[in-house]
Formats: C-alpha cells, sequence, structure tokens
C-alpha cells in the first residue's frame, strides 16, 4: 500500500492502471486486426480474376489498351510496392477512385456511411431498449407475462427481416401511407422529422428480430443473476428488492447483453444490403453490391476496410464496456 | 398502477400515430405545385458511367442528358430531333443528314456535323453495346460517315430503305467533343444538350440522380418539371410500393407481376403491346420429328395450349394471342383467336386424322430461364397425348444448334408491329427454317405484300400472311407482352403510351 494513501483509493488507482492496460491492449489488437485485414482485401482482390484495365475498358476491349490502362495504374508493379503505395495513400486520406467512374472513392462511402451506421445504430438501441426491457420484464414478473414474452420473442426470433420489412411497408405504408416505402432522407434536406420517418420502418424490419434476440438474452441471463449468490446476500441484507433487480442483477446480467448487442450491432451494420434493397436506401450495403457485380476492385477493397474498422471499433468498445461492468475480465 | 401504465402507453400510441399522420399529411400540400418529378428506374443507368452507348433500352435516363439525332414516335417509328431533314440517295445506300443549328452541350460547346460524325465513328468500339447494329455484320452496317457541304452523310454497307430505323433509343443520342476524349471522362460525368443537366449535390451512384432543367435547352418548353429525380430501385415489389405511397410519381414496370397489385391500390397504368412469344416449329420436314412434317399435328399442338392459363400462370400481365400480329396493328385479326385458340378436343381429332391418336413423343432444348414456360406447355401437350421432354441445355452453343437438331422452340417477345420482316427475315429465310421448307400459302401472300402498292392492299396482304403463318403453322403464337408504365394519378396526368413506342417520351410527362 503507498503511503499516505487510504485504502480505496490506492484500489481505484490499481482499477485504473489495470483498465489503462486493458485498453492499451485492446487497442493494439484492433489496430493488427485491421491492418491484417487489408493485406488479406488487397491479396483477395489481386487473386481475382480480371484487371482494372479489362473492367474499366470493358469485354471487348484490345489486350494492348488493357495492358496500357493497367501499366498506368500501376496494376503491373509488384504486390508489395501497390500494398505500399495503397496505404500511403490511405494514411493521406484517400481510398483511391472507383475504375468504373473515376469518382474519389472516399467521398461517395463517406456519404453512404451516415445511412448505414444510422440505420444500425437506430436498430441496435431499439432493440437494446425494448429487448431489455422485455427481458427483464420476463424474468422479474414469470408467470403467463413470462410465456407469453417467451413465445412472442421466439416467434419474432425466427422471422427474417426481409419478410418483417414487407409486412411492415405493406401496411404502414401501403395500406395505411403513413411512412414512406422507399427511400432516404438526409437531415439537411428532410429535417430530423423527414430523415426520422425514411428510416421508421427499416429500423423497425431490423430491429423486431433484433430486439427478439436481446429479450432472449436478457430473460436468461436476469434469471441467473436473480439466482446469485451475492444477489442473495443482498437480499439476506435487507437490500429493497426494487434495487436488487434494477441495479444489481441488472448490472450483473448486463455483460452478456451488451455482448450480443455489440455482435448485433456488427450484423446490422454489415449486412444491410438486404434492408438498403428493399428499402432503396443509399447505405454501404448497396454499394458494395454494386461495386462487387461491376468488379470495381478499389471499392470493394475500401468497403472491406471501412467494414473491418467497423468491426473491430465495435468490439473494441463492446470489450471495454464489459470490462467496465466486469471487473474479472479486465484481469483476465 | 397497471391501469395508468396502461393509459399512458395508450396516450403515447395515439400521439405518435397522430404525429406519424401529420407527417405524412405533409407532402400532399406541397403536391400543389409540383415541380420536380420523382423518377423510379429498376436499374442502375450509370453503373459503367454516363456514356449512353454502353447501355440498351435506357432510353427513359438518357434522354434527360442527351439529344438524340430523331427521336421514337408511334407505330415503332422516329421522328427528327436534331436532325432538321434527311434524304436518301436512290439506291439507298447514302443517307444524308442536316443537323440543327444552335444547340449547345452541358460543356458550353456547339453540336456540329463533325461532331455527329465523332459519335457515329465510334461504332467499331465493341464496348459500345448501343452501336451493334452499325458494326461489321449489323442490320445497319455503316461503311463510312462523312460531312458533306455541311451535312452528315452516311454510306451503309447495303441498301436501307428504312435507314431512320437504325436511330431508335441510345443509337440516336449524341456525345460532345470534349466527352469522346477519353473513356474515363464520359465515365463520370454526362456530355450531352438534352434538356436537363445532371447536378453533383443530390446524385449518390445507383441510388438516386438528380438532374435540374436546362433552361437554354432549343426545346426546353417541351418539358415540364423544372427538377427530376431519378431513383433506382432495383427491387420490382419495392418500386411498386414506391409509387402507390407516394415517393415516386412515375416508373416504367419492371416486373408484370406487380401490375395486378398497381390496379389494385389505384396506381396510374399505361401500357403497350406489340411483342408477341411464339412456338416456332424449326422441323416442318419431319427430319427430327416425323409427325410435325404433318400441318395437322403441327396445328393440334396450337389448339392444345390454354393461352389464358399461360398467361395466368407464368405472365401476368400479359395478354393471350393467336396472332402472329401485335393487336391494333395492321394485319391484326381477331377471328384467328376463335380459330386457333385453345380446342383439346379439335386438337385430338387432328392428331387422329393424321394418324397420332395414341400421340407422340419428342424432346426440346431449353435454357435454364425457359424451363417453367416448357415445363407449364408440356403439361398443357399430354392432356391431348404428346408427351414434351425439356432437356437443360449445357450451353449456349447447344440452345443455338437446336434449330437443326430440335422439332420447335419458343421464341418470346418478338416485336411484332410490323410483321413483314421477321417473317420474311427469319421465318423464310432465316435461322428458323434451316431446313428451306416452303409454303405456297405464305409465299403468296409475301407475294400479294409486295404486290401492294395502297395502306389498304397492305394491310389486306398482312391479314393473309397472318392467317397463312398460323394455319400453316409455322409459328403458334402464345402471348403479346405488355410494357407498362406507373404513375401517380394524384400528381400526374394520364400518360400516353403511343403504340409502338417502347416507353413514353419524357416530354409527355405532366404534372396535373
Amino acid at each position: 500500500m503507498a503511503a499516505g494513501r487510504s485504502l480505496p483509493a490506492a484500489i481505484r488507482l490499481i482499477q485504473r492502471g489495470t483498465m489503462l492496460r486493458y485498453i492499451g491492449r485492446r487497442l493494439l489488437i484492433a489496430i493488427g486486426t485491421v491492418f491484417t485485414s487489408s493485406i488479406i482485401s488487397f491479396l483477395l482482390v489481386h487473386a481475382t480474376k480480371g484487371s482494372p484495365g479489362a473492367v474499366a475498358l470493358g469485354m471487348g476491349a484490345l489486350p494492348s489498351d488493357i495492358g496500357k490502362f493497367n501499366q498506368s495504374v500501376g496494376w503491373n508493379d509488384p504486390w508489395v510496392t501497390q500494398y505500399l503505395r495503397w496505404l500511403g495513400h490511405l494514411l493521406h486520406g484517400s481510398l483511391g477512385e472507383s475504375i468504373i467512374d473515376s469518382r474519389p472513392i472516399l467521398d461517395d462511402l463517406l456519404a453512404r456511411l451516415p445511412v448505414t451506421a444510422s440505420m444500425a445504430f437506430s436498430a441496435t438501441i431499439l432493440s437494446a431498449v425494448v429487448g431489455v426491457l422485455l427481458g427483464v420484464a420476463a424474468a422479474v414478473r414469470g408467470g403467463f407475462v413470462d410465456r407469453a414474452i417467451s413465445v412472442v420473442s421466439g416467434v419474432s426470433f425466427s422471422l427474417p427481416a426481409f419478410w418483417v420489412g414487407i409486412v411492415l411497408v405493406y401496411f404502414l405504408a401501403i395500406v395505411h401511407p403513413l411512412l414512406p416505402a422507399t427511400g432516404y432522407v438526409s437531415p439537411m434536406d428532410g429535417g430530423i422529422g423527414g430523415w426520422a420517418r425514411s428510416l421508421t420502418l427499416p429500423v423497425l424490419a431490423l430491429a423486431i428480430v433484433g430486439a427478439a434476440g436481446v429479450a432472449r438474452t436478457a430473460r436468461a441471463s436476469m434469471l441467473d443473476a436473480i439466482q446469485a449468490e451475492h444477489i442473495r446476500t443482498l437480499r439476506a441484507m435487507g437490500t429493497p428488492e426494487w434495487r436488487i433487480r434494477y441495479v444489481h442483477a441488472l448490472r450483473f446480467a448486463s455483460v452478456p447483453v451488451v455482448a450480443v448487442l455489440g455482435m448485433q450491432f456488427v450484423l446490422l451494420f454489415s449486412g444491410s444490403v438486404v434492408a438498403e434493397q428493399l428499402f432503396a436506401l443509399p447505405g454501404l450495403g448497396q454499394a458494395s453490391a454494386a461495386a462487387a457485380s461491376s468488379h470495381d476492385f478499389p471499392v470493394v477493397q475500401a468497403i472491406v476496410l471501412i467494414a473491418t474498422t467497423v468491426v473491430v471499433v465495435t468490439n473494441l468498445v463492446i470489450d471495454l464496456a464489459i470490462g467496465m461492468l466486469d471487473p474479472k475480465v479486465r484481469v483476465a | 398502477m397497471i391501469r395508468t401504465a396502461t393509459r399512458r402507453w395508450v396516450a403515447a400510441v395515439a400521439a405518435l400515430a397522430l404525429g406519424l399522420s401529420l407527417a405524412a399529411a405533409a407532402p400532399a400540400s406541397a403536391a400543389v405545385k409540383m415541380t420536380t418529378l420523382n423518377y423510379g428506374i429498376a436499374y442502375d443507368p450509370a453503373a459503367k458511367g454516363y456514356d449512353p452507348m454502353k447501355t440498351n433500352g435506357q432510353r427513359g435516363f438518357w434522354e434527360a442528358l442527351y439529344d438524340g439525332l430523331f427521336i421514337d414516335s408511334a407505330n415503332g417509328k422516329v421522328k427528327p430531333s436534331l436532325v432538321t431533314s434527311f434524304s436518301s440517295s436512290a439506291d439507298n445506300l447514302k443517307f444524308s443528314m442536316a443537323i440543327r443549328r444552335g444547340v449547345k452541350f452541358s460543356d458550353g460547346s456547339s453540336l456540329t456535323p463533325e461532331v455527329v460524325k465523332m459519335n457515329l465513328d465510334r461504332r467499331n468500339d465493341t464496348t459500345l453495346t448501343a452501336y451493334g447494329a452499325f458494326r461489321k455484320g449489323g442490320s445497319y452496317e455503316i461503311a463510312s460517315v462523312d460531312v458533306v457541304n455541311g451535312n452528315v452523310v452516311i454510306t451503309w454497307a447495303k441498301p436501307q430503305t428504312d435507314p431512320t430505323g437504325a436511330f431508335t433509343n441510345e443509337t440516336a443520342l449524341i456525345v460532345s467533343a470534349l466527352g469522346l476524349g477519353s473513356p474515363q471522362i464520359l465515365a463520370s460525368a454526362p456530355y450531352g444538350s438534352g434538356p436537363y443537366n445532371l447536378q453533383r449535390a443530390g446524385t449518390i451512384k445507383g441510388n438516386q440522380y438528380t438532374l435540374v432543367k436546362n433552361r437554354k435547352h432549343w426545346n426546353a418548353r417541351a418539358y415540364a418539371f423544372t427538377k427530376i429525380v431519378y431513383r433506382t430501385i432495383l427491387n420490382s415489389q419495392a418500386l411498386a410500393n414506391a409509387v402507390v405511397s407516394g415517393q415516386v410519381d412515375y416508373a416504367l414496370v419492371d416486373d408484370n407481376k406487380t401490375v395486378a397489385f398497381l390496379k389494385a391500390r389505384r396506381a396510374g397504368l399505361s401500357s403497350t403491346g406489340g411483342k408477341i412469344s411464339m412456338l416456332l416449329f424449326w422441323d416442318k420436314l419431319g427430319k427430327n420429328v416425323p409427325a410435325f412434317k404433318d400441318v395437322r399435328v403441327r396445328q393440334a399442338i396450337g389448339l392444345a395450349i390454354n393461352r389464358a392459363a399461360y398467361v395466368n400462370a407464368l405472365h401476368k400481365g400479359d395478354e393471350p394471342t393467336a396472332n402472329m400480329v401485335a393487336k391494333g396493328f395492321p394485319g391484326y385479326l381477331p377471328s384467328l383467336d376463335k380459330t386457333w385458340g385453345y380446342n383439346p378436343s379439335k386438337a385430338r381429332q387432328l392428331l387422329a386424322d393424321a394418324g397420332y391418336a395414341n400421340g407422340f413423343t419428342f424432346s426440346v432444348t431449353t435454357s435454364a430461364d425457359a424451363v417453367p414456360d416448357y415445363a407449364f406447355l408440356a403439361k398443357q401437350l399430354s392432356a391431348v397425348g404428346i408427351t414434351m421432354q425439356p432437356k437443360v441445355a449445357a450451353s449456349t452453343d447447344e440452345i443455338f444448334a437446336a434449330v437443326m437438331t430440335d422439332g420447335l422452340g419458343l421464341l418470346p417477345g418478338v416485336t411484332m408491329t410490323d410483321p413483314f420482316g421477321f417473317i420474311i427475315g427469319v421465318l423464310v429465310n432465316g435461322f428458323a427454317n434451316m431446313q428451306k421448307a416452303q409454303s405456297p400459302e405464305i409465299a403468296g401472300a409475301l407475294g400479294q405484300y409486295f404486290a401492294a402498292q395502297t395502306a389498304g392492299a397492305k394491310k389486306a396482304a398482312l391479314e393473309n400472311l397472318n392467317t397463312a403463318v398460323v394455319t400453316q403453322a409455322w409459328a403458334i403464337p402464345l402471348l403479346e407482352g405488355r410494357t407498362y408504365v406507373t404513375f401517380n394519378a394524384k400528381r400526374i396526368k394520364p400518360v400516353v403510351f403511343e403504340q409502338g413506342v417502347s416507353q413514353p417520351r419524357l416530354a409527355t410527362i405532366k404534372p396535373l
């Protein structure tokens, strides 16, 4: 124990040091993961049949013209040289240009990122709120409430998001024209109200399935938490029941829920293609589908990099959140 | 406690519903003065950049950005646009066009005959799919393009009696000289002289293209909207939903399966026909399928097919037909539908008369796409004792070779607004008659058409030609495909879909 310091302060310092080391370790792993994935995506793109010249000039182009084009964009250079050049551009804030129409990739993806991100964030938050409420209610109330929530969440969990989307569109946009069936309105163009209206149906479609998964996880972990030893001790000490349930047990139960939410955000972000096609949203999923079908290599590579970064950052945030909620994780 | 909580929930839901209703009502008031057209399209028009020659059949987008030498007109014809006058030489080998003066491109440069020549001289670039007809071996093969006395003169490789027919859809569109500088330039921006210019703000590639009116356009007054937002909605049902729920004002229907939904939801609909899908008998001499030598057997196959059921099962929105000519066009005969429509008992009788009372078996080569069609038709034929066995081809070559090895095949969507060209070019002298079979009835009707001098005489000849082909059962027409456009009838005037035009022109779309 440090001289002149009280025991709790020293513990906090040790805990802070442990947390900082934990954060540093996770950050290093995250950077390494992004770096590795950039190499893999680069290699995959180069292992694919075809070349930028063949894509840009089309099927009928002369081999000599394709060769000239490939030479002009450095496609014939050694892979290491090409990768280092791409990395250099990346460090200078450039993701290169599309080989189909020469537009700067970063500008295009930055315009699309808010669409996918706002959809994934909103759906995750909505499914977290609804899922935790339902899961906790099922665990705490038990009986009919528990059975009803379990059945509804079980059914909802098995529904494909695109089918839920079709049903929502039918009832809320076609039969009762309350919300737009397709399209995205940015907050700058349509204000917050217009933006929210344009995202409501896709977010609902994704959140209904997501909330069901969260509810089932929340219910199971809450039931475990309520029966945990330290909760029984708190009860024996006379701690009020509401405090036991909604402070101590809920905190204990939130670790798996946070993990599930993290996974869900990653899945929603990287798997947004279907929702974006169904609702005609100009997001990253739509861009990745278009780039893959037109063999626009640099765009595919850039989207893979962004998706990987999102996954890694989300995992980092989730790890840190779990570390804060559960001190045992930090030490491990 | 529970009741209070319930009341709060009910109040919250009611407030949300009210809010949504008010928000939903907002666009209706904005519809009073409609200056923006939300145009739905089921494809990404600029997936390969802004060179219109890299696409086919996407005129609905390109005509806003590019002017054409000619524009599509009724009955499959074209009329002058950037061309002010034109003429052909006596031998139909040269085609001269005077080009409109004072036309400016979006880059500020002027339209000249030299620019038109530069455009047409790109024809041998095989990446430009729209120019296929102009290349060597194409139906409008161009030998050379020259500028003579301020006119553009095209020299055809062979005489062309209807040279303007070469300039439909994208082939007529003209790009500025700067745009033609390199493929990369045209990849990133359009360089046309059309009634609208692309606006970068509001354009998201593959999702939305915002165009603003080019007020300096030579024909600007013909276009009603100051802004057009092309919304790419790849899913056909989502596109229909967007029209019904008001995000899209006008759209070309991508899948006729959505037509019933659009009708039920009272969306505006306009359509045109013109394309006939048919069974063609490759083998009329009985070399591959002996039974097909007998005209009664070929007729029986046509009579055994319930076309209405076929359309209802697989081609909703289209129309059953037993005519080789599209409805409403010269040569169309409603009586053929009655005489040669579904009649299984007559089919059985004809088969019995031909000596096939117990039926017979034959196989057909099909692509994977056409399997459902063949499966349906096989079931229909089995009802009169004929066994048709579809086998999926392993390659495209095998499908092409079927004209020599099989008895019949399915040919979808042939434009039959004027059947003469198809009948003489394909049915009599083309790939549908590799065996060089002859029919005095068809030859006689063709002769009558050649000799016809007046419109009335030509119409009578086409009716005879139609009758001869159907009666001799060289082909069995099954359905007439319909192309639909849908629109928000509360915002857009009913759209006129001229017969024979692939889609209504932009200038014909007007707000209420």
